[in-house]
């Protein structure tokens, strides 16, 4: 792909609702974009896609007004925008669902839509639920505005989330990794969505890093590197290879060329097989030494909208990946908080390994960072105890920085250092360093729900390489996902969890009798 | 949040206008002062220069500043850790007056003891009594996630209430008939470190607390309160038990509150009344506030509380203005600050789009 071959934003044409041309943004000394130029049509899925950290929430955030640009141009409607400010609230027709999107838990969707309108003491009360509801019925989704939204799964959450947006009235509809957490089922209810929205005329940006998602739902994407545009195709012209190839970069020059010579991937090019979703042959072998035993474990689900444990049984060997499928609320949240220590079972046995357990809960800002805290403060959650890392009573900041930023680098967090508050990661990247701390505690039983949230294709291939690697230094894994495919790159055998209960078990190319049972046909 | 996320400034545009925002605070809070002290016919120049007088005029002055401040930076201080994790331990007043009432019970019955011994009974009993004040909210949040604003308000009302009841009573002095103890004996007087004032060994003990507080920073100890304010589930993932830990914080403010109420009685008052913790108790976690929570803060905070405090005292004499002045003034700090939060400037935003809006629907 050369430059030549790129369509260029035309910023001439009729139909373009927006442009953005130039747009740059440095925090302290990281060029987050360097500029930036993209635009819209009306009634357009444009898709944006790139690495962690590639600055596609940056962008976005200047678009809605929530963050001022240095420098760069924005037409709106034919009209230029002032873009080198931060708007209060939000920006007039456009809505912005964020990465870690979420509404007030404790409100009904109705209330969370009156909250968002801003209008306090004015604002319509009574018909919020209808208008949620007559938005939801035009684009056929079903939605109950008036139930508080912690009883809601995450893909209701979601769809609420969208449909409250619509509501408030939007005709650019931003979606930063909506699917990160969905269920197939969700995305899919999620894509309709989308497609009803543009095809009344309205305009997508859509990001994501589920490349053939994207290729999917997208009539056009914009692929960025380290803020700056590298690529930009009509999706019918291009393949989920060239776009994963692409958005790596230079690192992967020699793949390039191969693939810019025969579309097909070579076969020993991981991440583009990761990219395409291939299985990861696990060499490790199973032991028949058990790390963690559940026996007929019954326990109170953390929140509601979520199964209770009733009566569990599961057994993980040292070097096994078991994948725990099932539909989203089946118990898999009370699973995962049982094996890593912070539920206690009201009845029933846990036999957890006496050595630490690599906990990564689904819900990141929730249970596993603290964001307001520093980068450092985050990574050393565990490792704080290590007597090296002390003087006397205090830390000895000199080795606990060191330690902070040998396993940044090994999760591959470009770009920031110990000092950093946390939340100025990309949500990818807050992610990997997630991941990068519970892996290096020599774990001997890892519990990953939903870990490849967000993450980017490599970030992907790195985690699996470490969990893989942590298989074989004898740790059992426990890999829960709402995404049946990520599940069967990874795992050994897979169990299915419904209603707080196991009700199956098949080995992980039995995909037809998984289906079955995912929907609880025992 | 995303529909209506509350962005924190971050440019430095963004960080001059906070600074701009703070003078221009200050200039309004002034202004209404200055304004009212006109209206009830007093020049408030005249008043201002009496006040930095009083307050700053003479070592002795200075000394008494200190005096002021010492209790408040006491109980800021040992407040300090439960506000950074989010816990609102507002028992300061009766923790404070049941440190005090222990302080006076033990000095009374002391009194052929020597000097040292009393101070050290004093001290620990004083600090106890604060302590089991706050314990049993703390222990109620912990357990049954009785919210601790509440119950330690109540708290507050139930000291002060038994403090009544004994100073008419059992423990009324012999020769007024007054609600208050008779004098402590001179064996249980703070010695003073700077002499010519009243400025006394409290003040160290206040100043000790604010360096522990400071190197609780850098501890492991800090790093788990810090984790623990910022995100309790994940706290937990660190070996930090909730319970036990807001019970602590808890009861750590109560030690401060009650040792706070040994000085007052103990190196100030020399008598128990029933005013004891005014305004001393809920000024402590003003000042803590005002000092946002930061070692360097509080200080500045309670100095600058002290000599409000003791100036207003001398305001009455100085420029024939009644001391609730200071009051005033102090609440219009409180509310500035309190706008100051996300929350108000979220308010003031929102007054600006209802504004803007309006005005467009004018036109
Ligand atoms: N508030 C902030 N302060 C400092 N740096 C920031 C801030 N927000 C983003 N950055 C930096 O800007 C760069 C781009 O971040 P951005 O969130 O846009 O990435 P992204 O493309 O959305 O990645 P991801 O796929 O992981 O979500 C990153 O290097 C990030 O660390
Ligand atoms: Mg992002």
């Amino acid at each position: 792909m050369t430059l030549s071959e790129m369509t260029l934003p035309e910023t001439t044409l009729p139909d373009t609702r927006l442009v953005l041309s130039g747009i740059t943004k440095a925090f302290g000394s990281n060029q987050a974009l360097g500029g930036v130029a993209v635009d819209l049509r009306h009634g357009e899925v444009h898709a944006v896609v790139g690495e962690n950290g590639a600055g596609k929430s940056t962008l976005m955030r200047v678009l809605a007004g929530h963050m001022a640009a240095d420098a760069g141009r924005m037409v709106l409607g034919g009209q230029q925008t002032r873009i080198d400010r931060a708007t209060p609230g939000h920006r007039e027709g456009i809505g912005f669902v964020e990465q870690e999107g979420g509404l007030v838990a404790e409100l009904t969707g109705a209330e969370n839509l009156i909250l968002a309108e801003g209008r306090g003491f004015w604002s319509d009360r009574r018909n919020a639920g209808r208008r949620i509801q007559e938005v939801a019925d035009r684009f056929g989704a079903t939605v109950d505005p008036d139930v508080p939204v912690h009883a809601l799964s995450v893909g209701e959450r979601q769809r609420l989330e969208i449909l409250i947006i619509l509501a408030r009235g939007a005709d650019i509809l931003i979606l930063d990794e909506p699917t990160a957490a969905l269920a197939t089922q969700d995305a899919e209810t999620l894509s309709e969505i989308v497609r009803g929205f543009v095809s009344d005329g309205g305009s997508v940006f859509y990001i994501s890093h589920k490349l053939h998602e994207v290729k999917a739902i997208a009539d056009r994407i914009t692929v960025m590197r380290r803020g700056v545009v590298v690529g930009h195709h009509r999706s019918a012209d291009v393949t989920v290879a060239d776009l994963a190839a692409e958005m790596v970069g230079e690192i992967d020059q020699a793949g390039l060329r191969r693939l810019s010579q025969d579309r097909d991937p070579a076969p020993d090019d991981d991440l583009i097989e990761v990219a395409l979703g291939a299985r990861t042959q696990a060499a490790h072998r199973r032991s028949s030494e058990p790390v963690c035993v559940l026996h007929n474990v019954s326990a109170a689900a953390p929140y509601r909208g979520e199964a209770a444990l009733e009566g569990l049984d599961l057994r993980v060997h040292a070097g096994e990946v078991v994948g725990v499928a099932g539909v989203v609320g089946s118990g898999q949240s009370t699973l995962a908080e049982v094996l890593a220590g912070l539920i206690r079972p009201s009845s029933g046995r846990v036999e957890l390994p006496p050595g630490p357990v690599a906990y990564v809960p689904e819900n990141r800002h929730r249970d596993a960072i603290a964001l307001s805290l520093s980068i450092r403060d985050n990574l050393v959650l565990h490792s704080h105890r290590r007597p090296g890392f002390r003087r006397g009573p205090w830390f000895n900041r000199a080795v606990v920085d060191r330690h902070a930023t040998e396993v940044l680098a090994g999760a591959r967090v470009l770009g920031a250092g110990p000092e950093q508050p946390v939340s100025s990661l990309s949500g990818g990247n807050q992610q990997k360093l997630v991941l990068g701390r519970e892996l290096d505690e020599g774990p001997a039983l890892v519990v990953a729900h939903n870990p490849f949230r967000g993450l980017d294709v490599r970030a992907i291939q790195d985690v699996r390489e470490a969990v893989l690697g942590a298989c074989e230094r004898g740790a059992g894994v426990v890999m829960i996902s709402p995404d049946l495919d990520e599940i069967l790159q990874l795992a050994d055998r897979v169990v299915v969890l419904f209603g707080g209960r196991i009700i199956g078990e098949v080995g992980a190319d039995d995909v037809d009798s998984l289906g079955r049972l995912m929907g609880g046909v025992a | 949040m995303t529909i209506f996320a509350l962005r924190s400034p971050v440019s430095g545009s963004a960080a001059r206008l906070g600074s701009l925002k703070i003078v221009a605070v200050v200039v309004a809070v002034t202004g209404l002062v200055a304004a009212l002290l006109a209206v009830v016919g007093v020049n408030p120049l005249a008043a201002g220069i009496a006040m930095w007088n009083a307050s700053l005029g003479t070592p002795r002055a200075v000394g008494e500043v200190l005096v002021r401040a010492t209790p408040l930076l006491l109980i800021a201080a040992t407040l300090v850790p439960s506000l950074r994790a989010g816990i609102y331990n507002i028992g300061a007043p009766g923790q404070l007056a049941a440190g005090a009432l222990a302080a006076t019970l033990i000095a009374l019955n002391t009194a052929d003891l020597p000097t040292g011994l009393v101070l050290l009974f004093c001290a620990v009993g004083s600090c106890v009594s604060g302590m089991l004040i706050a314990f049993v909210p703390g222990l109620l949040k912990a357990r049954w996630k009785v919210n601790e604003i509440i119950s330690t308000l109540a708290f507050n009302f139930i000291v002060i209430a038994g403090l009544g009841y004994l100073l008419n009573g059992p423990m009324q002095s012999d020769f007024a008939n007054l609600p208050q103890s008779d004098p402590l004996p001179a064996s249980s007087s703070l010695p003073t470190i700077i002499p010519g004032t009243r400025a006394h060994i409290g003040l160290i003990v206040a100043i000790v607390a604010v360096l522990l507080l400071w190197a609780l920073q850098r501890s492991r100890l800090g790093y788990r309160l810090r984790v623990f304010g910022a995100n309790p589930s994940l706290a937990r993932q660190a070996g930090v038990d909730p319970r036990r830990y807001v019970v602590w914080l808890m009861t750590l403010g109560g030690a401060g509150a009650g040792l706070a109420g040994w000085m007052q009685v103990a190196a100030v008052d020399h008598r128990l009344y029933t005013s004891i913790a005014e305004p001393v108790g809920y000024a402590g976690l003003f000042v803590a506030l005002l000092g946002a929570l930061h070692p360097v803060g509080i200080v500045l905070a309670a100095l600058g509380l002290g000599m409000l405090l003791h100036g207003g005292e001398s305001l009455q004499v100085g420029a024939g203005v009644s001391p609730e002045i200071v009051h005033v003034l102090l609440g219009l700090i409180l509310f500035a600050y309190a706008a100051r939060s996300p929350r108000g400037a979220a308010l003031l935003g929102n007054a600006k789009g209802v504004m803007s809006r309006w005005s467009s629907s004018k036109q």
